[in-house]
């Protein structure tokens, strides 16, 4: 049998019915996506305006943020990992 | 309770697949069923269908999850710094490459892995069922070198799967090393001369490193693509098994008056063997309401012959008629319905002896079974066990005797109150006393139905009204007692053998 069509099989007949919970996991996995680039995005303001231009107002708020994004990236992996 | 929910879905697909296999082995035709091994089946009820199952639901959402997750470090990575980013993109290309050779291995190694598993499989079945013989014939040491080989050659695939599988790993390494290696040669030029920040180059850095899980997990995922298709590939054929022998749900129900049956030039072949002719041109003419005789060698095609009544197997050619009606041409479930078989390996199910009884009719009162039992003469032996008719009777019913196992098989035909009575006489020989009540027992369930009897027994061959002698798949003879003595060779040999053995 073709690729193709044991995978089309395997969609329409089995799968597809659960198309709502995948399409939910779906949607933690773009979460799981922006939030673990995010953390490594926001590393390059951390040290630009902590570490060299010593900049006080961002020493609590960019912290936060990699809190926020990390905690993001665990709930929607634990999500995820739920609807798969 | 989302973890919960992950668990149902993969659960839902795999309980889907293996109703849909278990249903098509109810279905299907006895013929294919007995072409091939319970193990094989067994194998892929349970190994082929986890397969799948870790296809549907680990790779193809890990393909979207890290699939994405790549896209969004890769765009961190170009915004940072798009030269370093183009050196670390190179390596992605060789690491996708490794992946697909060792998926296509895999899936090879797999199938090779399932057949062994099959092979272990059929030898356990083998080895349960055949535990006294193996005893007897004192082979133990023969079965422990014999299953050791099967584990063994399970073992060896198997290790097999998991080192094709480690062998990746070092590549992957190996390219991840050189990867940093080159990067942070590049990238200290590029800070050294001032074309890069040592902000950007921290964050690109983290990126890189975030997106190896990534790239690691997506070149694995593609086995287990590989590995969930070659099971796919494996099932979906038994999933779409069709009938050759069709129910004819639309058609007519039979019409049975007499219950007289006849056969016109019947052939049959067994498509794994179509050269052996099992039957060929047989014509016989089984009188409604009285007691038909088959008689011959083992191997004649005595069972064979019957078995095609309840179209269990339907000929290659020829026709078979039940009062006029061409039974091919009408509702298969009213010709079943019309049908009980007495069989000599009495086949019974691991549960109570009441309902081992109900299963030729479920819809029986309790009252119908006890008078079933009674005119069987097992309503004694049922009263005196533990728990009477609730009494689990063990696997094939091991707790009860030969006698008793037989003749619980006639109180389901006497449940079932059929105008035909298929009856397979048992070879090994009974007590005197089991035997008479076996006797007495039939001789009421045949009173006025049509009887066609594989008969071993003198006394049967002696009560029937008429006897055919099959040899070689052929009816040589047909008669009845006396005129056959004195015509069929074969068949004064076959008596005066039984004779001796009585």
């Amino acid at each position: 049998m073709m690729k193709a069509k044991i995978f089309k099989r395997l969609y329409q007949q089995y799968t597809k019915k659960f198309i709502g919970k995948i399409l939910l996991a779906s949607l933690f996995s773009i979460i799981v996506a922006i939030s673990t680039s995010s953390t490594a995005w926001l590393l390059d303001p951390a040290i630009e305006k902590i570490f060299i231009n010593k900049d006080q107002t961002l020493i609590i708020l960019i912290p936060l943020a990699i809190i926020f994004a990390f905690a993001a990236k665990g709930i929607s992996v634990y999500g995820k990992t739920s609807y798969d | 309770m989302a973890k919960l929910l992950m668990i149902n879905v993969s659960e839902e697909v795999k309980k889907n697949l293996q109703t849909d296999m278990l249903k098509s082995f109810i279905k299907a035709d006895t013929e294919i069923i007995e072409s091939n091994h319970s193990g094989k089946y067994i194998s892929n009820l349970n190994f082929d269908v986890n397969q799948i199952t870790k296809m549907l639901a680990d790779a193809f959402l890990s393909i979207f999850k890290d699939g994405l997750t790549l896209i969004g470090l890769l765009c961190v990575m170009f915004i940072q710094n798009w030269k370093l980013s183009l050196i670390a993109i190179i390596m992605i290309p060789l690491a996708s490459i490794t992946a697909k050779v060792v998926g296509k291995r895999m899936s090879k190694i797999s199938t090779q892995a399932q057949e062994k598993s099959g092979d272990l499989n059929r030898y356990l079945i083998d080895l349960f069922k055949n535990h006294k013989i193996l005893k007897i014939f004192q082979r133990e040491n023969f079965e422990n070198m014999r299953s050791e080989k099967f584990v063994n050659d399970l073992k060896e695939k198997s290790a097999k799967i998991s080192a094709v599988y480690i062998r990746s790993t070092p590549v992957m390494e190996i390219l991840t090393g050189v990867m940093i290696a080159i990067l942070i040669f590049y990238s200290g030029k590029l800070i050294i001369s001032g074309e890069l920040a040592i902000n950007n180059f921290f964050s690109f850095l983290a990126a890189m490193m975030l997106a190896y899980q990534p790239v690691k997990t997506l070149t694995k995922v593609n086995v287990a693509i590989e590995q969930g298709l070659a099971a796919a590939n494996r099932i979906l054929p038994i999933i779409d098994i069709s009938n050759e022998i069709n129910l004819n749900e639309d058609k007519d129900k039979l019409n049975i008056s007499e219950g007289s049956i006849i056969f016109e030039n019947v052939d049959f072949t067994y498509k794994s063997n179509p050269e052996n002719k099992v039957l060929q041109n047989v014509n016989v003419n089984f009188t409604g309401g009285k007691m038909t005789a088959l008689v011959g060698h083992s191997g004649s095609g005595k069972s064979t012959l019957l078995n095609m009544i309840p179209r269990i197997y339907a000929p290659t050619d020829g026709t078979i008629h039940l009062d006029d009606q061409d039974i091919s041409k009408f509702n298969l479930a009213s010709l079943r319905g019309q049908i009980s078989i007495v069989d000599q390996n009495t086949t019974l199910f691991d549960d109570t002896v009441l309902n081992n009884i109900k299963y030729a009719r479920p819809e029986a009162t309790n009252e119908e079974v006890y008078k079933a039992a009674e005119q069987s003469m097992c309503s004694e032996f049922i009263n005196n066990l533990e728990n009477g008719y609730q009494t689990m009777i063990g696997e094939n019913g091991v707790k009860l005797s030969g006698g008793e196992k037989q003749r619980l098989s006639i109180s389901r035909a006497f449940l079932k109150k059929s105008k035909i009575i298929l009856l397979d006489e048992a070879t090994s020989s009974l007590d005197s006393e089991t035997e008479e009540k076996i006797q007495k027992a039939l001789s009421q369930l045949t009173l006025d139905k049509t009887t066609i009897v594989i008969a071993h027994r003198l006394s049967t061959i002696l009560n029937s009204d008429k006897i055919y002698v099959v040899d070689s798949g052929k009816i040589i003879d047909s008669g009845n007692h006396e005129s056959l003595l004195l015509k069929s060779k074969v068949y004064k040999n076959f008596y005066e053998r039984q004779i001796k053995e009585y």
